[in-house]
């Protein structure tokens, strides 16, 4: 019965007087009209009649008198105090006005300083780069020279802390920032402003705003006089600055370089006073050292989807965790900020041990999901939904007998410490967790392909051990046979329902001659289907092929882990062998239905290399990842709750002409945003299961979720920020520092510790 | 800054306190799980906020101002006091309810709808008693909470519809 007017609130709002006088009346007109709407109104009447009775019966208590009387007196004593405060109002309102006009004012200075900083550094890149170079070494440096030159403004306002000088004034004087607010918030009319003298006026709010997207912090009370939403906002500024960066050559104030175009130039001149280390914008390699060929693929953020539009979302999980190390190796080896497409946020949050409980030994699915909802910490308005999977553990003496083949790399290139030698550590480590009826075998490839090991029972370390020593490196890498001869092994020594798997440890290019990824990915895809699986286990930066090294594992239903130390290798060699050797469910695959009464977007946090199309989930056919014994997978999606910012993700498409929009069901009508599928396989099996539960949100508060969750949260948000992600929201470092080190847990072995340390390596660099 | 513009003339403090006293203890005492005492803690101590402040800077806002404030405090008291049982014997004010013949509805369809408010989400509770019983406008209500409008507008419709859906079932 017309479910679609009751789901419209403007049928209260009008009842309550809360509609403008034009929509009241055209909403009156609309009542003349429509009997069942009118019926509405009149069923929607009487209940708030009858509430608004009972909630003034209810309010009949009041103050007993002697509080009454505290509060006069409390009036009284407040007056001196009050003509004080009122002084130190005064001053604090000249300090920011003060501050905020040296900032605008410098900035031309700041500017021309900065431009004679870049332009002296003589880069070997193209002209035209070099303008963008002028832009984006300027930006850099002019934020790392305020900081300097900041020293010198003689009223002691510092621009750069000015900005949180402004933050703290917020809580202080609201009315106050009031009068700054036009000038430093993000929104179109900066367009003009930014052209002239004023983009460090431009920048640096952008630090402000960012911090504050939620809602205009500097009037928090005031009625948003903007109908655009955030997500527009963004949309119309980098408009307004791809115009702006037309034809500003460099004495002008530097535009913000484009969004994409600063990602990748923000990678590199975030390190304080190097503006010379600036790069070409707009290529997909990120060439600071001549020796860093490391190629990730470009990764295009998961945007918020109308649940109108796509109530389904479908993914398919992982467990690599390599991400995580590489990110590990350039905040706290190399001391940089990674770059953007190094960063693939769900194996950052993948990568902890949480305490998930495993399925018990009698389960009917060899691993346990659950979700649950709780407040978004970075957004306000905003849910978030963790779903949370975790394989049975295996004891050690019950894990199925292994058959392994080592494919070693040993070209040239592994010659470092961190490379072949640290594959020999790591080898040696599986190898203590073996037993006399697991058999390994060592294959190499460099130059020509060999076998340097024979397939041998895991317990002869003698005979190990000196094919391990002999191994050295020295010449190039071809791949191709190397993989052959590991596969051939495997199958010649195949153990029926134990673990056959080949491990690849590389340093990079996986250079398999003429013949392309293409035919290697089918190899390893053959093989696994023969029930040979294929792991990655990445060692040294130099030349990685990430992206191809993450498909051949996926395709080969392996994990794929980089191995940046001994610890590392430790983690993933022996804390955690059970799982990089065994599977206990493969091709598992998730798809998320959402309720659109309760939730009206979501956006998937990670995993954008993972994601299928809706009609993938019930195809056995289409491949997806692997879940290891006690291997433990989260996801995160953002909700955006049904009322919320009405057009927060605007629909891209017009209305349909011939249809009307979906109908709900009853089941809509029950308190459950979300229900959770997962499809998986057997091992060795080609018939997918499903299992299948509803999510209800229990408004669970940031503080009151577990700490896993909060932990995980706070890793989301870290790697969000380091991809300079737009939807990362108010959150900074900070935060995800505090949050972090207050839900570390016992953090036995470290590692969460060790993350706190990169977040805080991360601001240091960011700042 | 003269000192009339940055204290509170006495009469207009008991004017707001005659004003917003009642509903304030209701929404406190609401928010409390029924600790009246701790009501009558947190209102106290608004209005004695509410007398530090400036009134020229909140003047056209004190109603959004007062609850939010509240609000606050209401929520700081939970955390640090998580189970206070309501004991009834602790009401120790006038009771300066209507007559019982003066209500316009009986007590059993009262206390029917007042279970069946109870059953709504606690946003839904909130946003509901902050506009029939404050009296407080949407965007008000938007400041106190921290909602937006958009999303007021959406919980209030939701619990009319919710009780309406009950009310036509029973």
């Amino acid at each position: 019965m017309s479910d679609s007017i009751w789901d419209d609130p403007n049928v209260t709002a009008f009842i309550l007087g809360e509609l403008s006088t034009e929509e009241a009346e055209a909403f009156e007109d609309r009542i003349r009209e429509d009997s069942s709407l009118a019926e509405v109104v009149a069923e929607a009447r009487s209940v708030t009649n009858q509430l608004q009775i009972m909630y003034t019966e209810d309010a009949s208590t009041t103050l007993d008198p002697k509080r009454r009387d505290a509060i006069t007196e409390g009036n009284q004593t407040n007056t001196l105090a009050a003509t004080r405060k009122v002084k130190w109002r005064i001053q604090l309102t000249l300090l920011a006005t003060a501050a905020a006009l040296l900032l605008l004012l410098g900035s031309p200075y700041l500017f021309e300083t900065a431009h004679t900083v870049s332009n002296e550094s003589a880069d070997p890149f193209s002209p035209e780069s070099r303008d963008s170079e002028g832009f984006s070494g300027s930006i850099n440096a002019v934020e790392s020279l305020v900081i300097d030159s900041s020293r010198d403004q003689p009223s002691g306002a510092v621009p750069a802390t000015g900005m949180s000088h402004l933050n703290e004034m917020k809580s202080i004087e609201l009315e106050t920032l009031d009068e700054f607010g036009d000038g430093l918030q993000m929104d179109g009319e900066m367009d003009q402003d930014d052209v002239a003298g004023f983009g460090m006026g431009a920048t640096a709010p952008r630090n402000v705003a960012q911090k504050k997207v939620a809602g205009d912090a500097a009037t928090p009370f005031a009625e948003a006089p903007k109908s655009k939403t955030r997500f527009e906002q963004r949309a119309v500024e980098d408009v307004g600055l791809a115009k702006a960066a037309g034809p500003a050559a460099a004495p002008t104030a530097p535009a913000r370089a484009s969004t994409r175009a600063r990602r990748r130039l923000a990678d590199k001149t975030e390190i304080p006073g190097k503006a010379d280390s600036l790069l070409i914008p707009d290529l997909p390699f990120i060439e600071d050292n001549p020796g860093d060929q490391n190629r990730f693929d470009n990764v295009t953020e998961n945007a918020f989807k109308r649940v109108s539009d796509a109530p389904l979302s479908t993914f398919s999980v992982d467990v690599d965790t390599a991400s995580y190390s590489k990110v590990r190796e350039y905040l706290l080896k190399q001391r940089r900020l990674p770059p953007v497409d190094a960063v693939r946020t769900e194996e950052l949050v993948n990568y902890f041990n949480y305490e998930y409980l495993p399925p018990k030994d009698d389960a009917e699915h060899p691993f346990a999901a659950k979700a649950e909802i709780i407040a978004c910490p970075w957004n306000d308005d905003h849910r978030l939904a963790r779903i949370a999977l975790k394989g049975k553990t295996m004891k050690p003496k019950n894990r199925p007998l292994s058959n392994l083949v080592f494919l070693l790399d040993t070209s040239g290139s592994m010659n470092s410490p961190n490379k072949l030698p640290l594959v020999k550590a790591g080898m040696n480590m599986l190898l203590s967790q073996l037993g006399e009826n697991d058999r390994v075998a060592i294959v190499v490839y460099a130059g020509s392909a060999g076998l340097a090991l024979d397939s041998t029972p895991a317990t002869k370390t003698r005979k190990i051990e000196k094919a391990l020593n002999t191994l050295a490196a020295g010449g190039s890498t071809n791949g191709g046979q190397g993989i052959q001869l590991a596969y051939q092994t495997a199958r010649d020594n195949f153990i029926d329902g134990g673990v056959n798997r080949v491990i690849l440890c590389t340093d990079g290019d996986f250079n398999v001659g003429t013949t392309g990824t293409g035919s290697l990915v089918r190899m390893v895809e053959q093989e696994a289907a023969g029930n040979i699986f294929l792991s990655v286990l990445g060692f040294g930066m130099g030349n990685h092929n990430d992206s191809m090294l993450e498909q051949i594992s996926g395709k080969g239903n392996g994990n794929y882990a980089f191995i940046d130390s001994q610890k590392e290798a430790q983690k993933v060699l022996v804390d955690q062998v059970s799982g990089t050797l065994v599977t206990i469910a493969k091709d598992v695959k998730l798809q998320i239905e959402f309720n659109p009464r309760m939730v009206s977007a979501y956006r998937l946090i990670g995993y954008e290399n993972r994601v299928l199309a809706k009609e993938d989930f019930n195809n056995d056919k289409k491949d997806a990842g692997e879940i290891g014994a006690g291997h433990a997978v989260t996801a995160l999606y953002e909700l955006i709750p049904a009322g919320v910012q009405r057009n927060s993700v605007p629909p891209k498409v017009d209305n349909l002409k011939y249809q009307s929009p979906n109908k709900l069901t009853d089941a809509a009508n029950g308190a459950e945003s979300l229900t959770l599928k997962l499809r998986y396989k057997q091992p060795d099996g080609d018939t997918s299961q499903l299992v299948e539960f509803p999510v209800i949100d229990n408004e669970t508060t940031f503080q009151d979720a577990d700490h896993d969750a909060r932990f995980a949260a706070a890793v989301a948000s870290f790697g969000m920020q380091l991809r300079q992600s737009e939807y990362s929201g108010d959150w900074n470092m900070q935060n995800v520092i505090d949050v972090a080190n207050d839900a570390k847990g016992e953090d036995m072995s470290g590692l969460r510790t060790e993350f706190v340390e990169m977040a805080e390596a991360a601001k240091r660099m960011k700042q | 800054m003269t000192e009339s513009g940055s204290t509170w003339p006495a009469d207009a403090i008991n004017a707001l306190v005659d004003r917003y006293e009642r509903p304030l203890l209701a929404y406190a005492g609401r928010m409390l799980g029924g600790d009246w005492q701790g009501a009558q803690d947190a209102v106290q101590e608004t209005f004695l906020r509410l007398c530090r402040e400036d009134p020229a800077k909140i003047e056209s806002r004190v109603a959004a101002w007062l609850f939010s404030v509240c609000r606050t405090r209401v929520i700081d008291m939970q955390r640090t006091n998580h189970s206070t049982p309501f004991d009834s014997s602790q009401i120790a004010v006038a009771d300066n309810s209507p007559d019982v013949s003066e209500s316009v509805i009986n007590a059993e369809d009262r206390d029917q709808l007042y279970d069946l408010v109870e059953k709504l989400t606690n946003r839904q509770q909130e946003v509901l008693r902050l506009r029939l019983q404050a009296g407080l406008s949407y965007r008000e209500i938007a400041e106190v909470t921290g909602l937006t409008i958009g999303n007021v507008g959406f919980h209030l419709h939701a619990a009319v519809r919710n009780l309406r859906d009950t009310l036509a079932v029973s």
